[in-house]
C-alpha cells in the first residue's frame, strides 16, 4: 500500500506521494510574502528553500472545475531538489491507495495531459488523478516560457495592429 | 404484450447544436453502437486535454474518456461548462493498442438523446444524402450526412478520438 496526499485544486482531486510533500501552509501573502526569483514568485520556506509558486487552477487551459472554491492553504511539495507551493482548497487529507490498481488514461488523452497524469485511482465516486512530479514541477517554467514567447510576439508586431 | 417487429430498427439520435447550422441536426448511433444511456455523474476532467474531451468517468472498472461532439464541431467557439444532461456509452471499432481491448467511449449529450424505432426500408431508403454544414464538414469525424423531412442526420466516426488520433492531429494543426 502507498501513502498518497490528496490536494482539491479547481474541483479536482490530485494525489501526490506522501514522501514529496514537505507541508501546508495558510495562504496568507501578508505573513509569507512570495518573492520574485529569475521571473517566478517563489515563497520562501523555513528550511531557507524558494518554492516555486505555481496555480494549477489558473495554469489548467479548459479547467471544468469549480473556480470559486477558495484556495486558503498552499501544498508545498518537493521533487529532485525543486520545490513548488501550489494553492488548495482546504488542507488535504492522506489516503492508503495501491499504486498498482490506478487507471491508465484511455488512449484519447495524449501529449501533456498524459504526461503529467500518471494514473488514476477510483475511490468509490471519486476520481484521484497521480501526477507525474518531474512534469508537474516543470509547469512554471513552460508557463513562463510561453509567456515570455507571447510576450516577445507581441514587441515583434509593427505599429499597424500587427497587419501585415 | 406488442412484439417488435423483426424488420424494425432502433436508432440513438443525439441532438448537434452547430454554430453554422439553423438546422434540427442529430448525430445517428445504431443499436449495435450503444452500450447504454446513463444520466449524470461527475465528469472528471483531465488538465492540459482539449476542450472538446470534457474528461473520464469510471464505467464497469474501466475509465472511458468523455467528449462533446459540439464542442468539436464548434472548436473556435468558447468551451461550455455546463453538466451534461446524459452520457451515452458507446462500442467503437478501435481497440487498445495497448492491451487490445475493445475501446468504448462517452457521448455527452447536454439535452435529451431520442430513441426512434424505423422500419429497415425507411433506413434504408427514407435518408436523402446531402451536403453537410461546414462545421461538421472540417470536424474530420463525419462519415455521411442525409436528411428525412425536416431532421437531419451526421453519421460519424470517433475511432480517431478514442484512439488519440484525432488529438494529435488538431495538435499539429492549431499548434
Amino acid at each position: 500500500m502507498n501513502t498518497f496526499f490528496l490536494a482539491q485544486i479547481g474541483g479536482s482531486l490530485f494525489g501526490l506521494k506522501k514522501e514529496c510533500v514537505v507541508g501546508v501552509g495558510v495562504r496568507d501573502d501578508e505573513r509569507v510574502k512570495p518573492v520574485e526569483v529569475d521571473g517566478l514568485r517563489c515563497l520562501p520556506l523555513p528550511s531557507g528553500d524558494q518554492a516555486v509558486v505555481c496555480n494549477l487552477q489558473e495554469i489548467f487551459p479548459h479547467g471544468e472545475g469549480n473556480r470559486h472554491a477558495a484556495q486558503g492553504y498552499y501544498l508545498i511539495v518537493t521533487h529532485q531538489g525543486r520545490f513548488m507551493a501550489m494553492p488548495m482548497t482546504g488542507k488535504g487529507r492522506l489516503v492508503m491507495a495501491q499504486e498498482t490498481d490506478a487507471h491508465p488514461l484511455p488512449p484519447a488523452f495524449t501529449g501533456q495531459a498524459r504526461r503529467l497524469t500518471s494514473g488514476v485511482l477510483v475511490n468509490c465516486n471519486d476520481l484521484i488523478l497521480l501526477m507525474n512530479m518531474d512534469v508537474l514541477l516543470s509547469l512554471p517554467q513552460e508557463a513562463r516560457g510561453k509567456d515570455a514567447g507571447a510576450k516577445s510576439a507581441e514587441k515583434q508586431l509593427p505599429d499597424h495592429g500587427g497587419r501585415r | 404484450m406488442q412484439e417488435r417487429q423483426p424488420s424494425e430498427v432502433r436508432i440513438y439520435l443525439l441532438p448537434l447544436t452547430l454554430a453554422d447550422s439553423e438546422k434540427n441536426v442529430f448525430c445517428l448511433f445504431s443499436q449495435n453502437q450503444v452500450v447504454e444511456i446513463i444520466g449524470r455523474r461527475p465528469v472528471q476532467h483531465i488538465p492540459f486535454s482539449p476542450a472538446y474531451l470534457k474528461g473520464v468517468v469510471s464505467y464497469q472498472g474501466a475509465l472511458l474518456p468523455v467528449v462533446n461532439l459540439d464542442e468539436l464541431c464548434n472548436r473556435p467557439q468558447k468551451s461550455g461548462r455546463a453538466q451534461p444532461k446524459q452520457l451515452v456509452v458507446l462500442r467503437t471499432g478501435a481497440v487498445d493498442p495497448a492491451t487490445g481491448e475493445p475501446l468504448k467511449i462517452v457521448v455527452a449529450a447536454s439535452t435529451g438523446v431520442r430513441t426512434v424505432k424505423l422500419s429497415a426500408q425507411m433506413l434504408a431508403d427514407g435518408f436523402d444524402p446531402q451536403e453537410p454544414p461546414l462545421s461538421l464538414a472540417a470536424s474530420g469525424i463525419m462519415r455521411g450526412f442525409f436528411q428525412q423531412q425536416a431532421t437531419y442526420v451526421a453519421l460519424v466516426n470517433l475511432d480517431q478520438i478514442v484512439l488519440g488520433d484525432y488529438a494529435q492531429e488538431v495538435h499539429e494543426v492549431v499548434g
